[in-house]
Formats: C-alpha cells, sequence, structure tokens
C-alpha cells in the first residue's frame, strides 16, 4: 500500500480554514460588506453619473467637456487650488516655527500656550470664519474701526480671505505632526554634525530639516485636503456663488433651486476627488522618496534657555498663538453683546441665547445623539478593525486597509451627495433619516479611528497574545483582557479628536439633513449665512461650549488609564 | 493504574515519549522552515534545540505551542494528538525571549492570569500565586508593575506564570537572551533546578552553546530546518555526527586530506604533510577526499615518524594550565593548537611538530559532511 501524498491546500480551502479557525475573519468580512455598501457604492454611483451626459443622457465624458468649457466651473477649480496652496503654505508658516521652538526649547507656560494652540482646533472650521467676517467683514469691528480713521482695510471675502482663515484653523496639524517628528530626531544625529564644526543654524537646516521633511510632507497634506474638502469657510467667506469653490459649487449644483444638476454635481464631485487623490500620491512619493527613520539612539528632549530669552520667546509665541485664537475670543464675546441690524454694540446682553434657543428645535439634541450614536460605533469599529489590519496580513487585511482609507480622500460634500443618491429609495431608504447622518458621520471618522488604533497595537508585543492564549484563556477573551485595557488610553486620545470632528461636522450633513435632522453646526451655519449675527455666534459658542466640555470630559477619564510600560504619550 | 476512559492514551503515555514530535513540517510561503522534524522527550527531560539563527528553532516551539500550524506530520503528547488542539487548550506553559509580562497588570495578577482562566479563585488562587513568586524569589515584588522592575526580574515573573498553571509542557524561547552575562548564568541555574524539582518536561531554545551544554539532558543540533543530531552533550561535543555539527558545537580547524594507501592499511594524506597511519579505516576507501576536523585540545608535541602536522608558531598565549599556539600549516591557512602548559613548548616563529591524540581524529566526507571515522 503506497501513502499518498498529503494535498497542496488551495486558496479555497485555506480561506475556509480562516473562517474556522480565527473568528476575527468573520468580522473582517463583516467590516468588508458594510464598506462595500457605504463607502464603495455611493462613489461608485457618483462615478457613473459623472460619466451619463447630463444633457444627452448618453455615456460618455460630455459633463467633463462641459464642465472644462465653462469659465465658472473652471473658475471654482481654479479658486479651490489657489485656496488650499495659499492656505497650506500660511499654516505651515506658523506651524512650522511653533513645532520647532515646542521640540527644542522651555519657556515660562509652555503647556497653557498648548492647550491654546489646541484650542483653535476645537471649533468648526467655518465658524473661525464666521469670527473673521465679525472682525474685518463688510461691517466688522476692525474694519469700522478703520473706517473711522479713515482707512479703508481689504476685503476678507474671497480666496485669500478663505486661505487665511483655513490656515489659522488648521496650523495646528501641522504644529502637533512636525513636533511629534522633530522630538524623535535622535539629539545624536545633531550632535554629530555640529561635532563636525558646523553652525546650529546650519545644522538644523542640512541636518534636522531633511529628518522631518516626510512630516512636514504629510502635515501640508493633511492641510491642503482640510482645505479642498471643507465646506462651511468657503461658503462663509465666498460668499457662495460669488467665490466658487469645488465643495460649494458640487453643493449648489445639486441643491439648485432652478432644479438640480445632478450629472454635474457628480462630475465635479469626481474632480474634487481627483484633486484629493492626485495630491495624496504626490505627498507619498515625497515623503517616502527619504523616509529617514530616527536610529533608535536617544531622542531630543527640550533644552532650557537662559531667562531672558526664554521670556522673549514666550511672548512672542504666545502673541502668535493669540492672534490665531482671536476668532474663537471673538464668536463668544460677540455672543454676549447687543446686536442692532448688522452691527454689534458695546452692550452684554443674553438676547441672543434667549433667540437662539427660541429657534433651537432639535438642533442640539439632535447632535448629540447623531455624534454619540456615530462616536460609539467608530470606537468599536475602529479598535477592532485597527486590531485586524495591524496583526493580520493576508489579503482580506489589506483590502480592508485600503477601502477604510477612502473616506479620508473624500470630501464631506462628495460623500454626502452620494448617499443621498444611492440611499433615496429602496432597497436601503435612508435619505432624510436621522440614521443616514450618524452614519455618513461614522464612515467619515472611522478611518481616522482606525489609523490611531493600529498605530497602538503595533507598539503592543505580539507575544503578550500567544502569552495570553498559551495560558489557556481562549483568543476572544484575551483580546478583551490584554488588547482592549492596553489600547485603551490610545483609543480614548484617538476618540477624542474625533468627537471633535463628528459633533461639529457640517460638509456631509448639510446634504443630507432635513428640517426633523437638523444639527447645531447646520443651525450655525445657516445664522452665519446672512442670518442673524447675534444668533450664529450663540450657536457657535454653543458648539465650542459642547466640544470643550465633552474633551474634558475624556481627559477626565483618561486621566485614571493605567499605561504601563508601553511608552505612550 | 490506567483504568480512566482515557485509559489507552495515559498507558501509552507512560511507556512511550512524553512528547513525540514525527516527520514535522512547516513552510512560509516558498520557504521551508521545518523540513521533517523527528523527536522524542521523554517524561521530566529538558530538550534543549540549538541551531544558528534562522535554523527555525522558534518556529518548531511555535508549532508545538499551537501558534503556528504544522503543514505536515504530527506532534503528540502522552501518545495523544494535539495538532487539531487550539493553543489555549493546549496546557502548555512559555517563557518568551521578550519577557511579554503583561504591562498593565502587577506582578500577582500577572501570575494569577492563567489559574483565573482555569477556575481557581478564592484562597487557592493567593496561595498558589504566592507559593509560585516565592520559588523566583519575588514575593515581595506582588504588588510591583513591570515597568518597574528590571529585566531578569520580569523574566523570573514569566517563569513564575508559566510554572504556576502546572503545564503538561514547558516552552522556553531564548528566555535568558536579553539577561547580561553574570544573571545569564545565575538565571539557568534557577530555571534547571526548579524544573529537575518539578520535574517538568522541557523543551528549551537556544542559540547559545555553552548554556545547552549546562543545562540540558539532551541536546537537539538543529540547521536550516533539520536535526541534525540529537544527543546527550557529552555525547554531542565528542561524537558529533557531521561536519555541521562539529563545528557549530566547540568548533575545531579543519584540514583537508586524502586518504591514501599506506603500507597494508589506509593513510591520511593532509597537503603538503608526510601521510600518517589511519588507525580505525571502516568505511574509507583509497583516492577518497575528506575533511579532518581536529579540537584544539587534540594534538601533542610530536616528533619524527609521529608528526602528523606541522605549522610555524605566530602567536604563544599563555593561559594558564595551557597555552594557546596559533599556528601557520605549511601548505597555508592557519590552525589553533592548546597544549599544557609546559618548559620547551615552541616559541614564536619556530617550527612546532604536532601528533594527533589517539581517537581524535575526526573524518568527514569532502562532499557532503557526513562523519565516516
Ligand atoms: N512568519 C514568517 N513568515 C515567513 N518566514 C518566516 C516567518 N517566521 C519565520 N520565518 C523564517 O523562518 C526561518 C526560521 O525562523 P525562526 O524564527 O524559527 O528562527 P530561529 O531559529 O528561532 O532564529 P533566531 O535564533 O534568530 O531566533 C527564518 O529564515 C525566518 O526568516
Ligand atoms: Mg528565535
Amino acid at each position: 500500500m503506497t501513502l499518498a501524498a498529503p494535498p497542496r491546500k488551495g486558496h479555497a480551502e485555506r480561506a475556509w480554514h480562516a473562517l474556522r479557525t480565527d473568528p476575527w475573519t468573520l468580522v473582517a468580512l463583516a467590516a468588508l460588506a458594510f464598506l462595500a455598501v457605504f463607502v464603495v457604492l455611493p462613489l461608485f454611483e457618483l462615478l457613473r453619473q459623472s460619466v451619463i451626459g447630463q444633457e444627452s443622457g448618453r455615456f460618455g465624458l460630455e459633463n467633463f467637456v462641459t464642465f472644462f468649457e465653462s469659465r465658472y466651473f473652471r473658475r471654482a477649480l481654479g479658486n479651490s487650488f489657489l485656496v488650499a496652496t495659499l492656505g497650506t503654505v500660511l499654516a505651515l508658516m506658523i506651524g512650522l516655527p511653533l513645532a520647532f521652538v515646542f521640540a527644542r526649547y522651555d519657556f515660562p507656560a509652555k503647556r497653557w500656550i498648548e492647550v491654546a494652540i489646541l484650542m483653535s482646533m476645537l471649533s468648526p472650521p467655518f465658524v473661525g470664519a464666521y469670527a473673521w467676517i465679525l472682525m474685518f467683514g463688510r461691517s466688522g469691528i476692525v474694519t469700522e474701526a478703520g473706517r473711522s480713521i479713515g482707512l479703508e482695510l481689504p476685503t476678507i471675502y474671497g480666496p485669500v480671505g478663505i486661505a487665511i482663515a483655513s490656515a489659522f484653523g488648521l496650523y495646528p496639524l501641522v504644529f502637533l505632526v512636525v513636533r511629534g517628528a522633530l522630538s524623535r530626531v535622535s539629539a545624536t544625529i545633531e550632535e554629530a554634525a555640529a561635532s563636525l564644526g558646523r553652525s546650529p543654524f546650519y545644522v538644523v537646516w542640512s541636518v534636522t530639516l531633511p529628518l522631518v521633511i516626510p512630516a512636514v510632507v504629510t502635515s501640508a497634506l493633511l492641510v491642503f485636503l482640510g482645505i479642498i474638502s471643507d465646506f462651511g469657510t468657503p461658503a462663509i467667506l465666498g460668499e457662495g456663488e460669488r467665490y466658487p469653490v469645488l465643495a460649494t459649487l458640487a453643493f449648489s449644483l445639486y441643491l439648485s433651486e432652478i432644479g438640480a444638476e445632478t450629472g454635474m454635481a457628480a462630475t465635479t464631485s469626481m474632480i474634487l476627488v481627483g484633486l484629493a487623490l492626485a495630491l495624496v500620491l504626490v505627498a507619498r512619493f515625497l515623503a517616502t522618496r527619504r523616509l529617514v527613520a530616527n536610529d533608535g539612539a536617544s531622542s531630543r528632549s527640550p533644552e532650557p534657555l537662559p531667562a531672558r530669552t526664554a521670556w522673549v520667546m514666550a511672548a512672542g509665541v504666545a502673541a502668535l498663538v493669540l492672534i490665531a485664537n482671536m476668532p474663537l475670543f471673538v464668536v463668544v464675546i460677540s455672543s454676549f453683546l447687543e446686536v442692532r441690524g448688522v452691527v454689534f454694540q458695546p452692550a452684554l446682553t443674553l438676547d441672543n441665547y434667549t433667540k437662539a434657543f427660541g429657534a433651537l428645535g432639535n438642533a442640539l439634541t439632535n447632535s448629540l445623539i447623531y455624534a454619540s450614536v456615530a462616536l460609539a460605533l467608530t470606537i468599536v469599529a475602529g479598535t477592532a478593525l485597527g486590531y485586524y489590519v495591524s496583526r493580520r496580513s493576508g489579503p482580506l487585511a489589506r483590502i480592508l486597509d485600503l477601502l477604510i482609507m477612502i473616506p479620508y480622500v473624500v470630501p464631506g460634500t462628495v460623500l454626502g451627495i452620494g448617499y443621498a443618491q444611492v440611499f433615496n429609495g429602496p432597497p436601503l431608504f435612508l435619505t432624510g433619516t436621522a440614521g443616514i447622518i450618524a452614519m455618513v458621520y461614522f464612515v467619515r471618522k472611522l478611518p481616522y479611528m482606525m489609523r490611531a488604533s493600529s498605530s497602538i497595537v503595533y507598539q503592543i508585543d505580539r507575544n503578550l497574545e500567544d502569552a495570553s492564549l498559551n495560558l489557556g484563556v481562549p483568543p476572544g477573551q484575551g483580546f478583551f483582557r490584554i488588547m482592549v485595557p492596553l489600547m485603551r488610553p490610545g483609543v480614548l486620545a484617538g476618540a477624542s479628536i474625533a468627537w471633535v470632528e463628528i459633533f461639529n461636522e457640517l460638509s456631509a450633513s448639510i446634504v443630507l439633513y432635513t428640517g426633523a435632522t437638523r444639527t447645531l453646526p447646520i443651525a450655525a451655519y445657516q445664522q452665519s449665512l446672512g442670518g442673524d449675527v447675534g444668533m450664529a455666534a450663540a450657536y457657535a459658542t454653543m458648539l465650542i461650549v459642547v466640544t470643550a466640555a465633552a474633551l474634558t470630559l475624556f481627559m477626565l477619564a483618561s486621566r485614571g488609564q493605567k499605561e504601563k510600560g508601553l511608552g505612550l504619550l | 493504574m490506567a483504568t480512566s476512559v482515557d485509559g489507552g492514551i495515559s498507558a501509552a503515555g507512560a511507556q512511550g515519549p512524553h512528547v513525540r514530535i514525527s516527520g514535522l513540517t512547516k513552510r512560509f510561503e516558498a520557504f521551508q522552515a521545518l523540513g521533517g522534524i523527528d523527536l522524542d522527550i521523554a517524561r521530566g527531560e529538558l530538550m534543549t534545540l540549538l541551531g544558528p539563527s534562522g535554523c527555525g528553532k522558534t518556529t518548531l516551539l511555535r508549532t508545538v505551542a499551537g501558534f503556528l500550524r504544522n503543514d505536515g506530520g504530527s506532534i503528540s503528547v502522552g501518545g495523544r494528538e494535539i495538532d487539531d488542539l487550539a493553543p489555549h487548550k493546549r496546557n502548555f506553559g512559555m517563557v518568551f525571549q521578550s519577557y511579554a509580562i503583561f504591562p498593565h497588570l502587577s506582578v500577582k495578577d500577572n501570575v494569577a492570569y492563567g489559574l483565573k482562566a482555569r477556575g481557581v479563585g478564592g484562597k487557592e488562587l493567593t496561595s498558589r500565586v504566592m507559593e509560585a513568586l516565592a520559588s523566583v524569589k519575588l514575593e515581595a515584588l506582588a504588588e510591583r508593575f513591570p515597568d518597574a522592575m528590571s529585566g531578569g526580574q520580569k523574566q523570573r515573573v514569566g517563569l513564575a506564570r508559566a510554572m504556576v498553571i502546572k503545564p503538561e509542557l514547558l516552552l522556553m524561547d531564548e528566555p535568558l537572551s536579553n539577561l547580561d552575562a553574570k544573571l545569564r548564568i545565575e538565571m539557568r541555574q534557577e530555571i534547571r533546578l526548579m524544573q529537575k524539582q518539578l520535574g517538568i518536561t522541557t523543551l528549551y531554545v537556544t542559540h547559545d552553546q555553552e548554556e545547552a551544554m549546562a543545562i540540558s539532558d539532551r541536546v537537539a543540533v538543529m540547521d536550516r530546518g533539520t536535526l541534525q543530531q540529537v544527543a546527550a552533550p557529552e555525547a554531542i561535543y565528542d561524537n558529533p555526527v557531521n561536519a555541521f555539527v562539529t563545528d557549530f558545537i566547540g568548533g575545531c580547524n579543519w584540514f583537508d586530506g586524502q586518504i591514501i594507501a599506506l603500507g597494508s592499511g589506509l593513510g591520511l594524506a593532509l597537503a603538503g604533510e608526510a601521510p600518517v597511519l589511519l588507525p580505525a579505516t571502516a568505511g574509507l576507501t583509497p583516492g577518497q577526499m575528506v575533511r579532518l576536523a581536529m579540537r584544539t585540545e587534540d594534538f601533542t608535541l610530536a616528533g619524527g615518524p609521529d608528526c602528523a602536522i606541522s605549522g610555524t608558531v605566530l602567536i604563544r598565549s599563555y593561559l594558564g594550565q595551557r597555552t594557546r599556539l596559533r599556528l601557520r600549516h605549511a601548505a597555508g591557512g592557519e590552525f589553533d593548537v592548546d597544549l599544557p602548559s609546559a618548559p620547551g613548548l615552541p616559541s614564536e616563529r619556530e617550527v612546532a611538530h604536532l601528533g594527533f591524540l589517539p581517537g581524535r581524529t575526526r573524518l568527514f566526507a569532502a562532499d557532503d559532511g557526513r562523519r565516516l571515522v
């Protein structure tokens, strides 16, 4: 009798084996199905509509031809590009020096100034934009003051204004990413260069800077994507149709009062997505070409300065941050000022709040409910998928990793339009429901949460899970007893940022809301756009307060967390 | 004795080896990491897997633990096949090179982790945890968290955590390689003592030859995914089965040579030397190309016809009882020789005439490294 050779395992058999032995495969498959419906399908629908002629109804590039033949459409594309480029440069100009100073030196009140920097991320971008109008708008405080001494200030409306407002809202991203990279550059590298007799300036220029280039590129990409995806700021400072950008153009085409032009809206959306994708590719090329990692030596800690220099530095930094936070103060203070016509008066009152609460309806409760539901989903799914993609290596993990990142690049307005198109009939009728808003919140922040949690998982010794298994604890239980507690601090930190962005989300929800599902950011946006200036300030202040209160809660919750030997934070 | 339901199994377990690995294969994509491993481990034995980096020691250990699934062959413990048994059901203790101490749990809770999974609670839990901690001399640190402990202490926690569950088999993957030299020697004695006391069957991985010799009942030498020799430390050292084991264990000098007919018997001709008569010649044929392995201590000073090899002394270093000579062979190449320190040893730049100690000439086939004599 001869023994048959054991059969080589085929793909199907292997997949079946994976499913049977690894319960995570089921989670991954469910996620895949979900993403197919809520990410791929809406985008595919937009793509389909963009290649079906708006006029002729025929398949082809007719819409794209229309787009590029129209001066108005071309101007929107140009504006998007101009605003994003200018805004990115500005944000880098503010964020880079701050990052450098914070990574290298110690000075008084450093922690407080840092908190102030992070505060400018607290409010939705359009609140900042609105504050700029309160200061520099047609009847803004500064504009009026200038006029009274015979000085006519340049207008804040238009691309330059949008770029400035965006930069002040997004520079903290540059600060955070680049400071992190700078403090990881090992001290020995710089010392080696210095010991070769180079001046400190030359060392920074020739050694440090190239090492943090990937971080600079990444942060620039984040800012650029943030600006071209933003809807609120250009809508407010661009006065809607006057200075169109792609995001506002897509929105107004979709909701056009003279019959919606869904084909052109889809085309504009696709061009916007194309622009974002092109940028990601360029950034990827720039950042990976010279990926220089830490050599593992001691990382650099900030050095103390002579007292006088330290104070000067603190004052300089504080002044810069104060200016950056000015919009926040302006909005909060204005909300307590009396309004006559469209002009604030120097008299304190709670009238704005009385009116605001009167017209609030469900907006606040809606926001709280949708954002909480979405955040809970984001935390659970982000933790699970972050774990999956960083601990499994099969094709399923790679596909998921790719799919989840799509909403990261796709602007909210585009996703919103896609949802409205796909879920407005059977089999999934979601348009106008609360569910669709919570869903779009969830899908938009999932990439962020997943990245946050997978980067933590990478730092956790793989053997811990094996040790747990080995000690007789089944895999599922082991995940909750070992991985979840170890991931918790990082996940909470990620969740707090996710909360800020979810609670303040505007660009997708503005497409999807109905009277009954209006949210607080939408209420604030509507009043900012030619509504009651006092009420707008009151709503914006409410947004800021709720966001800050929630952040404080997160901080208190994570303070109790032990982070034993993980080297996190 | 074997009256339980699984009587057959425990009966087999009592007679046969405790752990039997047979024909075990494992591949990663196209790379064959384990190429048919056959290994029996007796009850209470400490078996060490020894081999160069990348030879598959960790892979074998993790396959036994159940973290990796074997492609072919099988593993049985106590006569029962465990290939399809999930790792958490195997009841093996494992000690990791990276310690793998749960950073969010105190020392006490780390040790209690496996016991809790087995439903142990209350007084018994506390007493067993404290007993385990006492056995690694860590009672005083029971409430500590791992981030406030040294590497040696962490590894003791790892040991206590693996031992406390009374594992059927203890697996250790280079448990000492992150510790400094002195601590390594101390810990390996502790491990050996505890293992013997408790009689735990143990599979121990190391790439440190000395550690393997010091700690093991038997050593399994591995190379490129296959076992080369499994034997007691002395046997491995004195009687290596092939060129790889000879070279890996202890190190030695290699000389190329040829078997020739010499008088009525066979002789060995080394390049540039007069041929020497070989006492044992079974398995040799005239004309065969061979490699001769000589450990440094296998030489004597010998003149005249007993001289087998000679060389110019390059460096003479006094090492106490022995003196080491580094010599240059006439046919090129250098080799080391340890001789008992005594007056009259050749000095530097002199030519030393050396003979081989009887019974220490190990010959290997030049082509495949197989042991000939
Ligand atoms: N998951 C994997 N995928 C692909 N190849 C692997 C994987 N794990 C191990 N290998 C390869 O299998 C071989 C054996 O690895 P293994 O870790 O068992 O070596 P080792 O003997 O433990 O070495 P060391 O002494 O360095 O720990 C190596 O060549 C390694 O590159
Ligand atoms: Mg290994």
